[in-house]
């Protein structure tokens, strides 16, 4: 096996090769020096940085946010009109379908005016 | 909000349900749980302690207003990052000059305590000191990818929802980082 790429070296320091690549990476490393050495200053990196010391907020930040929640989180925005969320949905696109058709027969209907009766 | 009594932590999925019906306790109880990942990687993104305060706020309140909208199908540290991250570049972007803040000024009374010498703690401060530094001068994309995987853990699949790349991308970043990085570190 050639050399790896720097990618791959990186990535098997984090296991993040596919197996049977990490089985052959690993074997290229027991007689590879140049590699191992620059998989060493990869894996000492990334031991440095988990080492660096880990900032905290330092308060409570859930009782200061108190005042600034809303009672409930706001639902999802609906655009138009909208039936109300307790009907279920089948329901509620009939109930639509037939608002529509009675709303366009009342059209209908002022449109047409019936007949005087002699 | 009312803390929520000590006891064995929640579900998380259930605990999000909770929060998602309005109960402020279980919201509590998620910013608690968050408060100070979300926190250590912002001041790392914007190397200012009073913005890193404020964007883990703007973080939350966002999370708030948008919880309704969560799916399990994603998960929340993923989530939650990602609003991180968005409110973290969109100060970065509004920045009229980048002021580098000596973080290990602040952080060198957390280094461990089993370093008895002054020699030794003056050590731990300058390599500290040094890779701190480092790592404000890489750019922001190679900075925020190895605060994602070698501070935060996360796998590779993680960093790709959060930053919204492929794993390719996740894998070749990571390399260019660590090479950029060390390229700045002291030798």
């Amino acid at each position: 096996m050639t050399c790896p790429r720097t990618e791959d070296l990186s990535a098997y320091a984090d296991q993040a090769l596919p197996a049977r690549r990490q089985a052959a990476l690993r074997q290229h490393l027991l007689g590879c020096p140049a590699c191992r050495q620059q998989l060493d200053a990869l894996q000492a990196l990334r031991q440095q940085l988990r080492a660096l010391p880990s900032p905290t907020l330092g308060f409570d930040l859930a009782a200061q946010l108190q005042d600034r929640l809303p009672r409930r989180p706001p639902k999802p925005r609906r655009v138009g009109w909208s039936l109300p969320n307790w009907l279920p949905a089948g329901v509620a696109t009939g109930a639509a379908l037939v608002s529509a058709c009675g709303w366009a027969a009342c059209c209908w209907a002022r449109a047409r005016p019936f007949p005087r009766r002699p | 909000m009312v803390p929520m009594p000590a006891s064995s932590p929640p579900d998380e999925t259930d605990c999000i349900a909770r929060a998602q019906r309005g109960e402020a306790a279980a919201f509590s109880e998620l910013v608690t749980r968050y408060q100070d990942r979300i926190y250590r990687f912002l001041v790392r993104m914007t190397r200012s302690q009073e913005d890193a305060r404020e964007l883990t706020q703007e973080t939350f309140l966002s999370a708030y207003q948008a919880i309704a909208r969560w799916r399990p199908e994603a998960r929340l540290s993923t989530w939650l990052f990602r609003i991180a991250r968005n409110q973290a570049l969109d100060r970065l972007r509004r920045a009229r000059h980048v002021e580098f803040v000596a973080l290990d000024e602040v952080l060198h009374e957390q280094l461990p305590a089993d370093t008895p010498t002054p020699e030794a703690v003056l050590q731990a401060r300058q390599r500290v000191a040094a890779l701190e530094a480092a790592l404000a001068r890489l750019s922001v994309e190679h900075r925020e990818i190895l605060l994602l995987r070698d501070i935060e853990d996360m796998p590779y699949e993680d960093i790709a929802e959060v930053l919204g790349i492929s794993l390719g991308t996740v894998k070749s970043r990571i390399a260019r980082a660590r090479t950029g990085l060390l390229q700045h570190m002291p030798r």
